[in-house]
Order: C-alpha cells, then structure tokens, then sequence
C-alpha cells in the first residue's frame, strides 16, 4: 500500500513534472531558509529537509504533486523549544513528531477531517498566510530604506515579470536581480550568508546526540504532539485543495503515514520536521506538475542547487526572500473569503474570523482548527435543535403532548419548557414516536417531566418511546442499510 | 448487464477487428453484446504557466481555469467517444446482431473494466489509440476475473484452436472449462506443451477425451515459451491461442519476467486470456 504506485503516477507527465519541479524547487529555497530563521536555526536544517521530505514524500506520498517541506507552520511550534534546549533536541522531537503521525495514519485519523468545515479550512488558510506574512517582518523593522527598495523591486519583478515572460519564473528572477544588484552596488544589507550555515556536502545520516531518557521525552513530547498535529492538519487541507485543483483522488490515510515516514527519515540527516505546504503546491499544480516525478525534481534539484551553489546563494539579500515569502503569503490568502463574508451567514464567518483570530494570537495552528472545529459544532447543534416541535391538545380529562424531531443535550430544556406542569390534568400521554433521543441527556429529561407529572397526581402514558430512542444505541449500522435508516428518520 | 460480451472500443485502427471478434465471440456464446468506450483522464495538466508566483486567489482562478479548459477537453472526446460507438454499433447491426448496449464511461480502463459486472467475455484490441502494448493491456487483465479475448489489427473467424498447456493446475481447470463453453464448439484443437514432459501432456488429452473432443498434442523445444508457442501457430496456422494469464506469482515476474505478458508483445494471433 504504501509503496503501491503505478507506472502514470512516475512517468505520465514527464516533461510537465520535471519543469515544475524545478520552478518548485527554485521557490523552495527562499523558503526553507526563511523558515529555518524563523525556527532559530541555521538555514542548512532548512534546506536538507526542503530537500529530504519532497523525496520521501514522492515515493510514498498518498498525493501525487502535492509539495511538502519545511514550513512556516511547524516553525513557529518550534522556537522555543531551540532556543530553550537547542537542535539535537529539535532533531529528537522531529523524529517523535513523525512516529506520532505514522501511528496516526495507521489508526486512520486522517478520516476525522469530515469535522473539519469548509470554514475552518479557509480561517486556516488565512491564518498561515498572515504568520507567513508577520514572520517577515523582522526583516523590514529597524534596517536602511535600501532593504524596503529590494524588497518592492523585488515584488514588482514577481509580478510584472510574468506578462514579458511566461517560461521564466519570476521569483527566480527576482532573487538574481536583487543579488546582482547588492554585490555590484557594496550595499549594507543583511543576506543569507549572515543567516548561518548552509550545506556544504550532501546530507550524511546521523543520530541526533541527546540523552535517551525519560526528562528527554518530556521534554519533547508537548512538541511533538503539536508538530505531528500541525502538519496533519497542514497536509490534510493541502491534499484537499490539490484534489480539488486536479480533478483526481487521494489516499489520506497514507499520505498521514508518509508525513511521519518523511519528517523521521529528514532528523536522521539534520532536517527539521515538515508537512505539505499550501503554496508550493499550487505552484506546482499551476506550472504543470501533476505526477510524483514533480516532487522528487523539487527535492533533488534544490540540493544540487544549494550545494554546488552555495557561494551564489549565502550571497542572496534577505530582501530578496522576503518578496518571495509575501508573495508565498498572498497567494495562500484567500482574498475571496473577505467579499464572502457578506455573503455568508454570520454563523459561517464568525468560525472562519475565530479560527484566524486564535491561530494569530497564539501562533499554533492546532488551537484555531480546534476553537473552529469547537463553534462549527456548536452551530450545527443549535441548528438542530430548532428542528423540535411539541404540539399539545386536551382530549376530555386526557391532555397529550405530540412530540417531532429531534432531541437531545442542546435541545432538552426547551423540550422540558413546553410541558405545562401547572394544569392539573388527570391522564397525560406523552407521543414520542416522531421523535428522536439522541442521548442520555434527552432521555433524562423525559425521565424527570413524567416525574413531575406523577408527582402532580396525573396518570401519565409515553407512546413509541422505543422507536424514539433507538437512535441512543451507538453502533447501529444504519450505514448500510437504507431502509433502517428511512425508518429512523421517518416522518421528518 | 448479464453475461455479456463486452467490447471496448477507442477508434484505433484495432476498433474494426474488435467489434468483428466481439461479434463473433456474442454469436458463438449466444450472448448479448456491449460497446464500451472509456474516457480516460489525460494525465497531461491542460494548464500550464512557469512563471511560478502566486498572487491573489491563484487557487481560485486556476482552478477555474482548469475546469473551463478540461471541461471542453472532455466535451470533445465525449463527442468524439459517441460517434465512435454510433459507427460500431451500425457496423454490428449491419452484422445482423440483434441489440447493441453503447456505454461510455469516465475513469481508468483497468479499473473500470474491473468493476462492471455480469460480463461473460471482453474483448480489447493489441494496440490502443495511444497506449502501444504493455502496460495498459496488462494490469486490465490482471484486475479481470472475465476472460479477456487480445486481438490483432485485422479479423479473421476461428477455425484452429491452440491451448497451451502447462500441466499446472490452472491450466488444467482452463482446459475443462473450455471443454463446455460453446465458444470454441467444431473448432480444431492444438494442445501445445513447451519444454514439457508426455505424462502431462497425456492429462490434457484424458480431459479432452471425457469431452468427446479430438485434439492434436504437441510437445516442442524452445528456450522461449512465447517464441515457442509462436512459432508453432505460424507453422500450423492456428488462429486463436488460449491461455491462462500469469499463473506465476507478482516476485518471480518482477524478476524473470512473464510468459503472459510477452505474448503479449510478441504473438500476431487473436490470445484468449483465462483468469
């Protein structure tokens, strides 16, 4: 399964996956080293698993075309953790994240993202593009005004380059324009080489050196489960986005497994973990890439860029990156999402603005997704709960209360208040064959209004209870069996 | 659909001799006859731009795009696909076939002839439109439980049967299969043993024998089975061969290759592959 790949899937588009996977490739560097700063470590980490997680996601990747590497995302989870104990524990805590994830994909987690709403994804979305965007800012605060030129040449070149010459790609322009013109103009800007080490060999396998014990792994394990979480989220959203751009399907489950095959092969050669990224993947799509051959081009032709040119790259003006990264940043936005919230309904875009709200004001992904998830669900089951009725009628000394729809925790009070405890009946039926109990919380508060009523000295008879509360049972199968589900579901 | 012969067809120069075969095949079985065209997911993007930067809703926008321009991609070929299958049926029909099913369907042959039901036989031709032998025609067959009938660019009806045989087990329940499908009734039959031995041999002609059927057995010496089996039907002038498709497991193909699968390749005759 893992391994399971077909000849289409290598050689169907070849010319398309390897011109785009050198488009990919040449975006990639400026951000695997700009996330690499971000994390608080040297570029190098950032460019062996720029280069080592697109090559293992390719072989074993549950999504063709889709760009994985070192993200904005999955750095911001990990400044403190370098600046607190330093890389060979970020190395250690990568390889965890990437056992948290393979486990993950073999307990097939990746089919929870059905809770995950279509809001909560593009609050996502929005919220990665603005860190990618505030990540930069370091870099344009307290520097001479000749940074805040490169970097407007730098996005007019993006920009504007591509109605001249649609075969180049423009942010590789970009950077060698703006290189060019710092080294002959002796500008005082800060470049890449300031930044730290970059690669001078190839990657070698090495085992990150911290002390096997238990300090260690409590030390690592809090990172480790956000990172694994992050970049599940991460790549699942991305794998959805390309599945939608492509018109083709994906493996989620597997493509949860190869995130964690990926992030614990990049630790052993000094990369830091990664997951799918938004961005690059759209330009891979958007350049032609379609195949697995796309990927592993990225990942390859990045290494034997940085390595053979490293004096070229450690000279590349900061600036330069950072026109690249905001235009990373405003292509992941989704600046439609601003004129949809008019259009929407308040409840939609309150989850939407929530989940960028959490993510900005905390830095960790995993929190907006789950304060998104949270209102998202919460909506639905206030929704639901309007969708309950109690008609009461008086025959002769009998009064009856004909329950429909559907009750359960967030419906249950209203349930309770439509009862009328004060009229002194002598019988009461209660019908509750249209209805449903979806819990225990329901069924409690039938409990206590037949209570009450007994208590008040009425003579009280509850008609279908048993077809109300079959839905209580959890595992009824009602999957594969239409006609259960109908009965279920009668007379709505 | 109920035990159906099922032709596809994809407007290569193969599509006249498929359409005969299928026909041929429907008569033989007494059986009812599809045309089955597949439209295939170009794997090649429709859209394709280097410059590499992304600005505001590029996903939205090229996602748009993709879908105007596939989306009048498959208009075409849908158009193309049935006027394809119009020109088979009249050809059929001219035939004297009675009724022909037209399908199109979107998706990968392999899969999609793995998941239609009730087919009896189906019938594909050597050569597709873009695909040369291998690869496509391979893993149809192997993710076919039907027999599937390869056939060459020109048709000629069956007269002369060639089995071949390899005392395996599989092998063995072809043969008696065989035995009692009316396809291949009063037509002369070949069992060829390459590099065998005649014990086994004398099997196949026992299970014969039980039929009623008389057949000619052969064994004969060749480094190569398929070049073996080849030969013998270019010097007997037998114009079907039946065989059982990779009866070997997916290791010792990996490593010493198919017997099935260069027949494939190499053989000029119409191969009837028993799964």
């Amino acid at each position: 399964m893992l391994l399971s790949s077909t000849r289409k899937d290598w050689l169907g588009n070849v010319r398309g996956d390897v011109l785009a996977g050198i488009v990919v490739a040449l975006a990639l560097i400026p951000e695997a080293i700009a996330f690499s700063i971000i994390a608080g470590v040297d570029p190098q980490v950032g460019l062996y698993s720029a280069f080592c997680i697109p090559v293992v996601m390719a072989i074993f990747g549950g999504r063709p075309a889709m760009i994985s590497s070192a993200t904005g995302a999955m750095a911001l989870l990990m400044i403190t953790l370098v600046k607190d104990h330093g890389l060979q524990y970020l190395l250690a805590a990568s390889v965890l994240t990437g056992l948290l994830q393979l486990a993950a994909g073999y307990l097939k987690l990746g089919s929870l993202m059905r809770y995950v709403s279509r809001s909560v994804v593009t609050g996502f979305v929005n919220a990665l593009a603005i860190l990618i965007f505030m990540a930069q800012l370091p870099e344009l605060t307290n520097v001479t005004w000749h940074v805040y030129a490169l970097t407007a040449a730098g996005l007019a070149i993006i920009y504007l380059f591509p109605y001249l010459n649609k075969t180049i790609p423009s942010p590789l322009i970009c950077i060698i324009v703006l290189t060019a013109i710092s080294m002959w103009l002796h500008l005082d800007v800060r470049t890449v080489g300031d930044m730290g080490k970059l690669p001078d060999s190839l990657p070698v396998f090495l085992i990150p050196d911290i002390p096997l014990n238990l300090d260690t792994l409590l030390i690592i394990l809090p990172y480790s489960a956000g990172l694994a979480v992050v970049g599940l989220l991460e790549s699942m959203m991305t794998a959805t986005i390309v599945d939608d751009m492509t018109d083709t399907p994906s493996d989620k489950n597997r493509e949860c497994k190869a995130q964690g095959i990926a992030n614990i092969c990049t630790s052993f050669i000094g990369g830091m973990a990664g997951c799918a990224m938004i961005g690059q993947s759209v330009i891979n799509v958007k350049s032609g890439g379609r195949g697995r051959l796309s990927t592993l081009t990225a990942g390859v032709v990045l290494l034997l860029m940085v390595v053979f040119l490293r004096q070229w790259v450690s000279q590349i003006p900061m600036a330069a990156l950072v026109a690249v990264m905001i235009m990373v940043s405003i292509g992941t936005f989704s600046w439609r999402s601003i004129t949809d919230l008019r259009r929407h309904p308040l409840s939609t875009s309150v989850v939407m603005l929530a989940t960028v709200a959490v993510v900005v004001a905390t830095d960790n992904l995993a929190f907006g997704v789950l304060t998104g998830v949270l209102i998202a669900s919460l909506n639905f089951a206030t929704k639901v709960a309007r969708f309950m009725t109690v008609r009461s009628s008086l025959e002769g000394d009998t009064r009856i209360y004909t329950v429909t729809g559907q009750v359960f925790f967030a419906s249950a009070d209203r349930f309770m208040s439509h009862f009328d405890f004060r009229e002194a009946a002598e019988r009461v039926v209660i019908d509750v064959t249209h209805a449903h109990f979806w819990d225990i919380t329901s069924v409690s508060a039938l409990d206590r209004a037949v209570i009450k009523f007994r208590r008040e000295g009425a003579e009280v008879e509850i008609l279908g209870m048993n077809d109300a509360t079959r839905t209580l049972v959890d595992r009824f199968g009602v999957h594969d069996k239409p006609e259960e589900a109908e009965k279920l579901m009668g007379g709505h | 659909m109920n035990n159906t012969v099922v032709a596809c067809v994809d407007g290569s120069p193969s599509t006249g001799p498929v359409c005969d075969y299928a026909a041929w095949a429907a008569a033989g079985l007494s059986a009812p006859l599809a045309l089955l065209h597949v439209l295939e997911k170009d794997g090649h993007p429709a859209v394709s731009d280097l410059s590499g930067s992304i600005g505001i809703d590029s996903k939205e926008l090229l996602t748009e795009e993709l879908v105007r321009v596939e989306g009048e991609r498959s208009r075409l070929l849908m158009a193309q696909g049935k006027a394809i299958l119009a020109a088979c049926a009249e050809r059929l029909t001219r035939t004297g076939l009675p009724e022909v099913r037209q399908l199109q369907m979107h998706g990968a042959l392999d899969e999609i002839l793995a998941g239609l039901d009730g087919v009896r036989l189906m019938v594909l031709g050597r050569r597709g439109a873009e695909h040369p032998v291998g690869s496509q025609l391979e893993s149809v067959i192997r993710l076919q439980k039907a027999p599937v009938l390869v056939v060459p660019e020109t048709f000629s009806a069956p007269s002369r049967v060639l089995f071949a045989w390899d005392g395996s087990d599989a092998s063995r329940r072809n043969l008696t299969s065989l035995t009692v499908s009316p396809l291949l009734r009063g037509l002369t039959c070949h069992i060829v043993m390459v590099n065998g031995d005649d014990a086994s041999l004398l099997d196949a002609q026992l299970i014969l024998q039980a039929a009623g059927i008389d057949a000619e057995s052969r064994i004969i010496k060749d480094e190569s089975v398929s070049r073996g089996l080849c030969r013998y039907a270019e010097e007997n002038g037998t114009d079907l061969i039946v065989m059982g498709a990779w009866g070997h497991s997916r290791l010792r193909r990996f490593f010493i290759g198919s017997h099935t699968t260069s027949m494939l390749s190499e053989s000029r005759h119409p191969l009837l592959m028993l799964r």
